[in-house]
């Protein structure tokens, strides 16, 4: 698993709890070409944060999804 | 009876009843206190009252008029010397609102008696004696005496002071008195009472509102997280939590969030499709 990957896992686990890992597999699947989770790289966080907000509103309060995305798409 | 039995041990109830009880307790511990210090306050103040007056009323009479009430015996009290001095008392008694009463005595032996008395109802006579004297009476030839506490005899319950009147002393010196009605110092002590109890009654409402309205939110919270947990239960994943603290229950609403989160995730199949947005380039 990239750094990257393990980065955006732990931010993910406190919002999402033990699901976050499926959770992020399924929107790197999904909208980013099928793209593997282990495999993240710096260019596909904007697009990752995006769905994050967007994805992570329907399990957790709207306003936590989009505190999630903006630490994701901090992560330099 | 179930009903009443889940009011009694919910958590709301426990709270409410645990906060007045401490409430009532220490108000009740502090108005007992400050009550009882005011109190002996209040009485240490009269009886400082009660010795100033009787010690400046203790000077009022000339030598003339001294000489003229040593010498007052039985049936005088109709006489213009004896009524000039009578008078001379309701004055004093007048100038001093919360005195009910001055008079002269005489010890005589072990014997008290009165001379004059400022009484204009059933006054006690000249050489009447004073059937229940405290015993500091027999102390005032000497120096100004204040009773310690209220004193019943036969005229009825009173603080009384008692002061050599200046120029006489010795075994058959005159003491002029004065009483303060019982009542009077039992309407103070109820002032007093009635102002710490109004104060603590108020304090209380204040406070009941307070810990009121501080317990309703908390219970309103853990209310909300009983109905997702139910819900959840039932196998309705469709819910928020929507609790928003900063203590301990905030922290206990976002580990249930995340909860919720991991079961919504999980509980959703991998089949199902993600959302979408018009410019994402599909799943």
């Amino acid at each position: 698993m990239s750094d990257l990957s393990e980065r955006a896992l732990a931010l993910s686990v406190e919002y999402l709890g033990p699901a976050a890992k499926v959770f992020l597999e399924r929107q790197t699947k999904w909208h980013l070409d099928g793209l593997a989770f282990e495999a993240l790289e710096q260019k596909h966080l904007a697009d990752l944060a995006k769905w994050v907000a967007i994805s992570g509103a329907l399990v957790v309060d709207p306003a936590k999804a989009k505190e999630l995305s903006a630490k994701i798409g901090a992560i330099a | 009876m179930s009903k009443i039995l889940k009011i009694a041990n919910s958590l709301q109830t426990k709270l409410i009843v645990s906060f007045v009880a401490l409430i009532v307790v220490i108000a009740g511990g502090t108005y007992l206190y400050t009550f009882d210090q005011t109190k002996r306050a209040l009485l240490q103040g009269t009886q400082d009252d009660l010795a100033q007056i009787i010690g400046v009323a203790s000077t009022q009479f000339t030598a003339q008029e001294i000489d003229q009430i040593g010498q007052f015996k039985p049936g005088d009290d109709q006489t213009p010397a004896y009524v000039a001095i009578k008078t001379k008392l309701q004055k004093m008694r007048s100038a001093s609102p919360n005195v009910s009463n001055f008079y002269i005595m005489q010890i005589q032996g072990d014997k008290v008696v009165f001379i004059v008395d400022d009484a204009e109802d059933q006054p006690a006579l000249v050489g009447e004696v004073y059937e229940k004297p405290e015993a500091r009476v027999f102390s005032a030839n000497q120096s100004t005496q204040v009773s310690e506490n209220l004193y019943t005899d036969e005229f009825g319950t009173f603080l009384s002071g008692y002061a050599p009147i200046q120029g006489t002393s010795g075994s058959s010196a005159l003491i002029i008195g004065a009483d303060i009605l019982a009542d009077t110092v039992v309407q103070r002590e109820n002032f007093i009472g009635n102002t710490i109890y109004f104060v603590m009654g108020f304090a209380i409402l204040i406070a009941g509102v307070i810990i009121g309205l501080f317990s309703l939110t908390i219970i309103r919270d853990i209310k909300k997280l009983n109905r997702v947990a139910e819900k959840i239960s039932m196998g309705d994943t469709d819910v928020a939590v929507d609790v928003h603290r900063r203590d301990e229950i905030g922290d206990l609403a976002s580990s249930f969030g995340r909860m919720v989160a991991s079961l919504k995730i999980m509980m959703s199949a991998d089949s199902q499709p993600e959302p979408t947005k018009p410019e994402s380039k599909g799943n």
